[in-house]
């Protein structure tokens, strides 16, 4: 494909689609509104086969991993067996997705999680480590606001509470607020550049 | 023919679209803006030297943002836009980058711009499909204990998988560049990250990196539509002095 067909293409498809969204949801026209449904059944449609692609890759993968018994071989392996035998235990009922699903997946996804905890203690750790100012206003935030969380402070100090709710009021809100607004503008900017094919993050590098 | 409701919204973003076709104009005919320096994108070519230095590869997330819903899309597309940057400057130094695809979407779009980027150099293991959160925190955990990265970026539309992405980057010595608009996730990525993208830096990183006058022209435009807005803020004040709703009777026209 030449490099102006694989930018234009690409570029034409963004511009109708984004051009039916945005007037479907301004505009009282049923064939819009209509064309815009549509336009959700097709990314149905186009998930499904981009799910395809991610596990050829997948299997690609690790298939190769395995036939070049690199290091990680083994690995591969169990990735390799767990990802047929879930492919054939769904295909067979869906109450034996159901089944592996929420006993096998979700539990080691749990302990995952669990997992991470300890990830998030040293990442405090780091987050404390006081180098500049911003760094000190951070962490005497933070330090107040789990303060407000944990009741035995308030038993020993109650204004603790009082500060940190007014930090989350007055200067997070505030922040927060205008990192919204910026991100909307943004959004906004962003989405002339790519209607316009000034911005091209779909292989256009 | 307009929703009911929806007349001054209409109104207002397609008055948007008239200022940034005007800042676009103006750039193109030579008065480009001149825009402030990100350190975090600068920083991109410092952490991508150093992992030249190492010998390392360098990791990219765009997190586990969609390009489905509407919030998360435009972050993983300035996500997408920066990773053609990254691998344009990795393959120039010759470094392997990798990329982790949390959402499937992703799997083709990555693979066409790192295809792009590195030619014939291309390897199938640059794009890593790792089919949801949890996978992709556990993946990465594994792997940057044993590779070792030289930089690790992540930006886009991230979720909870950030710290897990930063921290387990920052434990394997990894020089990081963090970037997100979802609030949640901004004290992780400052926190965590050696340089920072905050909200709007994110989505203005194209056009800084691109340099391009029309490009430039819009971030021209962003600052106008700015002032416009917060002049609307200011005048939902005023009214509220004085007794009057605007924005229940003219925003909501």
């Amino acid at each position: 494909m030449s490099w102006t067909t694989k930018r234009s293409i690409p570029m034409a498809i963004f511009a109708v689609t984004f051009l039916i969204s945005f007037f479907a949801y301004y505009l009282d026209v049923p064939l819009l509104s209509s064309l815009e449904r549509s336009m959700m059944d097709w990314v149905l449609v186009i998930l499904t086969f981009a799910i395809g692609t991610g596990l050829l890759n997948l299997s690609l993968l690790h298939g190769r991993r395995i036939i070049a018994r690199n290091q990680r071989f083994p690995m591969s392996i169990v990735i390799f067996c767990a990802l047929v035998f879930m492919f054939i235990a769904c295909m067979m009922s869906s109450a034996d997705r159901g089944y592996w699903y929420g006993y096998v997946y979700t539990a080691l996804a749990t302990a995952m999680l669990g997992f991470t905890a300890f990830y998030n203690y040293t990442a405090i750790y780091r987050a404390f480590r006081i180098r500049n100012l911003d760094a000190l206003l951070f962490a005497v935030a933070a330090i107040l606001l789990i303060m407000m969380y944990a009741p035995i402070y308030e038993l020993l100090w109650s204004g603790s509470v009082d500060i940190a709710n007014w930090i989350l009021a007055v200067p997070n809100l505030g922040a927060s607020r205008g990192v919204i607004l910026g991100i909307a503008i943004g959004m906004l900017a962003l989405a002339v550049r790519i209607l316009l094919g000034y911005e091209r993050p779909y292989g256009g590098t | 023919m307009i929703q009911s409701g929806r007349v001054f919204p209409l109104a207002l973003i397609l008055i948007f679209f008239v200022i940034y076709l005007y800042c676009i104009r103006r750039s193109l005919q030579g008065k480009i803006p001149t825009i402030r320096k990100l350190a975090g994108l600068d920083g991109i070519r410092e952490v991508t030297g150093r992992s030249v230095e190492m010998g390392r590869p360098i990791f990219y997330s765009t997190g586990t943002g969609t390009l489905r819903a509407g919030a998360d899309m435009p972050q993983t597309l300035a996500g997408l836009t920066l990773l053609g940057y990254v691998s344009k400057l990795a393959a120039s130094y010759k470094v392997k980058a990798i990329y982790w695809a949390a959402v499937p979407e992703l799997v083709p779009l990555s693979r066409d711009i790192l295809k792009g980027t590195y030619s014939n150099e291309f390897k199938d293991d640059q794009v890593i499909f790792v089919p949801g959160q949890v996978p992709l925190m556990a993946a990465a955990m594994g792997t940057y204990e044993r590779e070792k990265p030289g930089g690790n970026f992540i930006m886009g539309a991230l979720f909870w998988e950030t710290i897990i992405l930063a921290e387990a980057g920052a434990r394997a010595g990894a020089m990081q560049v963090g970037g997100t608009g979802r609030l949640y996730q901004v004290p992780y990525v400052v926190a965590l990250c050696d340089y920072c993208l905050i909200g709007e830096e994110l989505l203005a990183a194209g056009a800084y990196i691109s340099k391009e006058p029309a490009q430039l022209g819009t971030i021209l435009g962003s600052d106008i539509v700015r002032f416009l807005v917060v002049g609307l803020i200011g005048l939902v004040i005023l009214g509220s002095v004085v007794g009057f709703d605007v924005a229940s009777k003219i925003f909501r026209f």
